[in-house]
C-alpha cells in the first residue's frame, strides 16, 4: 500500500467534492469555495517538486489517466515509497468564492452528480448549478427541492436519493438526462442510500437496511440505463451463511452496500456478503473475512479502490483486505470523508475535511504506476 | 456543589433540590462499575461530575424540541464509556420525581437520530464557546 497524503492548512472548509477538474469545497461560513485541480498540482510541484509531481499522480491520476510525462515520472521514482506527507502552503493558492444564494442552514452531505451541484442540509435539500463558464464571477442558482431536513445525498443510475431521517428516502429520477426537481418517496425512515448493481439500498441506521430493486431503462440520451422506478424487495439468507453474520443479535457497527456485495463491520472485523439478486428477493449467500482487523468504533467507512479508508474519532485509517496493517493518515477528528469511486480520474483519492485542514489522500496498492 | 444533600438510595445517589436546582438522581446501573448493557458514565465522571453536567444543561437550558436536557462537557470532553462526549435528561414523568441521565453518543444502536442534538442547540454550544464549530459541525452529522 502507498499512501499520499496532502494537507492544505486553514481555510475553514467543511465539506469537499472533487468533480471534473475542480474541487469544490463548502465552508464554514456558508460559501462554496472553487479551487482548480491544476492550480493545486501547480502548487504541489512548486513547493514539493518531484515529490509533488508524485503526490499529484497519485492523487488526480488513477491509471495515469491525464498525468503529464513529468508526473509519470515522478510516480515511477517514488515507487519504492510506503507513502509521502506534504503540507501545501495555501496561502497563494487561488480560488473563487460565492454565496449559494440559498437559506441552507448546516450543509451535512454534498453531492455533484451529472454538473449539477446537491446539498443535503438541515435545512431542506438543495440543488445548486454553478456556471464557472463566465469566468471570475460564476453563476449560481438554488433550488429547494426537499423542505424537510436532510442527512445525506447519492447518486447513481441516472438518479439522485435524498435521506431525509424520519422524512424518509426521496429519490429524485432522471428526466432526458436532467434529473427532475420533484422527489418521489419511496421509504418512511432513512439515513442514508446507495444506488448501484440493481438495487437501491436504504440505511434506516447504521445496521439496519433494507433493499429496493431498481428497474431501469436505456438513457434518452444514449449513455448506460437510468432508473424508472424501485420496489421494495425482501432478503433471506441463504442455508449456508453462518448464523453469526447480519446477526440481528450481533455488534453490527457498520454496513455499507459495495461493488454488489454488503460489507458488514461487526465484532472487530470486516465481512464481505455475497447478494444474490432476483426480481423479488434479496439473497445473502456466502460470507468470508475481508479485513480481519479494525478500529473499535467506527464512525464513516469509504471504499478507494482496493482499499477501505475508515474513519474514527482520532483520525483516517486505510484498511487493506487480509493481513496487511492499517495504516494511519492523521487527520485529527474529521467533518467529511469522501471518496469517488465511480470516477475514472479519482478512483484512487479521498477527501476528508476538519480542524487540520482540507487533506487529500491518494491510495494505491502497488507503489508507481497502477495498471 | 457546597450544601448539596446527598444521599445513598436503593437506585443510586440522589443530590437534592435546591432553590433552583431540581432533585437528581445518579442512577447505579449507568455508573461506569455497573453490569448490563445500559449506556455508562465515564470512570472519569463519578456522580458528582454527572450531577454537575445536569446542573450545567438546566442552569442554561440546553434543550431542543424533544422532552429532555442534553448534557455537554466543554471542548467535548469524553464523559461516558466508549468515547460518549454527550448526555440526555429525559424530562421526568411526574414534576415530584427527581431527574437522571445518562451518557449517548449518536452511534449507539438504531439511536442515530434520537442521540443526535438538533441543529439549533448545537449553535448555541458553539455561540456560548462550550464547543467550536469544528466539534458542532461534527455532532450535526452524527458523528459524536
Amino acid at each position: 500500500m502507498q499512501i499520499f497524503s496532502v494537507q492544505l492548512d486553514g481555510g475553514s472548509i467543511e465539506d469537499a467534492f472533487i468533480y471534473r477538474t475542480t474541487l469544490y469545497c463548502w465552508t464554514l461560513d456558508q460559501r462554496l469555495r472553487i479551487y482548480a485541480v491544476a492550480d493545486i498540482e501547480s502548487a504541489l510541484e512548486g513547493q514539493a517538486h518531484e515529490e509533488g509531481r508524485a503526490a499529484a499522480y497519485s492523487l488526480f491520476h488513477s491509471r495515469g489517466i491525464g498525468a503529464s510525462a513529468g508526473q509519470r515520472q515522478a510516480a515511477i521514482a517514488f515507487a519504492k515509497h510506503r507513502g509521502v506527507h506534504i503540507s501545501l502552503d495555501a496561502t497563494n493558492l487561488p480560488y473563487l468564492e460565492v454565496t449559494v444564494g440559498a437559506d441552507t442552514g448546516s450543509v451535512l452531505d454534498m453531492l455533484i452528480y451529472y454538473d449539477r451541484l446537491y446539498l443535503a442540509t438541515d435545512g431542506g435539500f438543495f440543488a445548486v448549478d454553478v456556471d464557472l463558464s463566465s469566468g471570475e464571477k460564476p453563476r449560481v442558482a438554488a433550488h429547494r427541492s426537499i423542505r424537510d431536513t436532510c442527512y445525506a445525498v447519492a447518486g447513481g443510475l441516472g438518479a439522485v436519493a435524498a435521506s431525509c431521517g424520519v422524512a424518509g428516502l426521496r429519490l429524485l429520477y432522471d428526466s432526458y438526462h436532467i434529473v427532475e426537481p420533484k422527489a418521489r418517496k419511496v421509504a418512511d425512515l432513512s439515513l442514508r442510500a446507495e444506488i448501484g448493481f440493481g438495487s437501491v439500498v436504504n440505511h434506516m441506521s447504521r445496521s439496519e437496511f433494507e433493499f429496493f430493486a431498481a428497474s431501469t431503462q436505456a438513457s434518452p440520451s444514449g449513455r448506460g440505463r437510468v432508473l424508472t422506478d424501485v420496489r421494495r424487495v425482501r432478503t433471506q439468507r441463504s442455508d449456508t451463511l453462518p448464523d453469526y453474520i447480519l446477526s440481528d443479535e450481533g455488534g453490527i457497527q457498520l454496513t455499507m452496500w459495495d461493488q454488489s456485495r454488503m460489507l458488514v463491520f461487526e465484532d472487530g472485523l470486516v465481512r464481505s456478503v455475497s447478494v444474490i439478486a432476483t426480481d423479488n428477493e434479496r439473497r445473502f449467500n456466502r460470507g468470508r473475512t475481508l479485513v480481519a482487523r479494525t478500529p473499535t468504533r467506527i464512525i464513516s467507512v469509504s471504499r478507494i479502490g482496493h482499499h477501505l479508508a475508515v474513519e474514527t474519532s482520532e483520525d483516517v485509517l486505510v484498511l487493506a483486505e487480509g493481513d496487511e496493517r492499517p495504516r494511519q493518515v492523521s487527520t485529527g477528528p474529521i467533518v467529511s470523508l469522501r471518496s469517488y469511486q465511480k470516477s475514472y480520474r479519482y478512483r484512487r483519492l479521498a477527501t476528508a475535511t476538519g480542524k487540520s485542514g482540507l487533506w487529500l489522500v491518494g491510495i494505491s496498492r502497488r507503489a508507481g504506476l497502477d495498471s | 456543589m457546597s450544601g448539596v444533600q446527598r444521599s445513598m438510595t436503593s437506585s443510586g445517589l440522589l443530590f437534592s433540590a435546591q432553590p433552583s436546582k431540581s432533585a437528581y438522581l445518579s442512577r447505579r446501573d449507568h455508573w461506569a462499575n455497573a453490569a448490563g448493557n445500559r449506556n455508562k458514565w465515564d470512570h472519569s465522571c463519578p456522580p458528582p461530575c454527572e450531577y454537575e453536567v445536569f446542573c450545567a444543561a438546566e442552569d442554561a437550558g440546553w434543550r431542543d424540541s424533544r422532552p429532555q436536557l442534553w448534557g455537554i462537557k466543554p471542548r467535548l470532553a469524553i464523559l461516558g464509556l466508549e468515547e460518549r462526549c454527550l448526555a440526555k435528561f429525559p424530562d421526568p414523568p411526574n414534576a415530584l420525581d427527581p431527574w437522571h441521565g445518562y451518557p449517548v453518543s449518536a452511534m449507539d444502536r438504531r439511536r442515530d437520530l434520537v442521540h443526535r442534538p438538533e441543529p439549533d442547540l448545537v449553535d448555541r454550544w458553539v455561540a456560548a464557546g462550550v464547543i467550536d464549530e469544528w466539534d458542532g459541525a461534527r455532532i450535526k452529522r452524527g458523528k459524536v
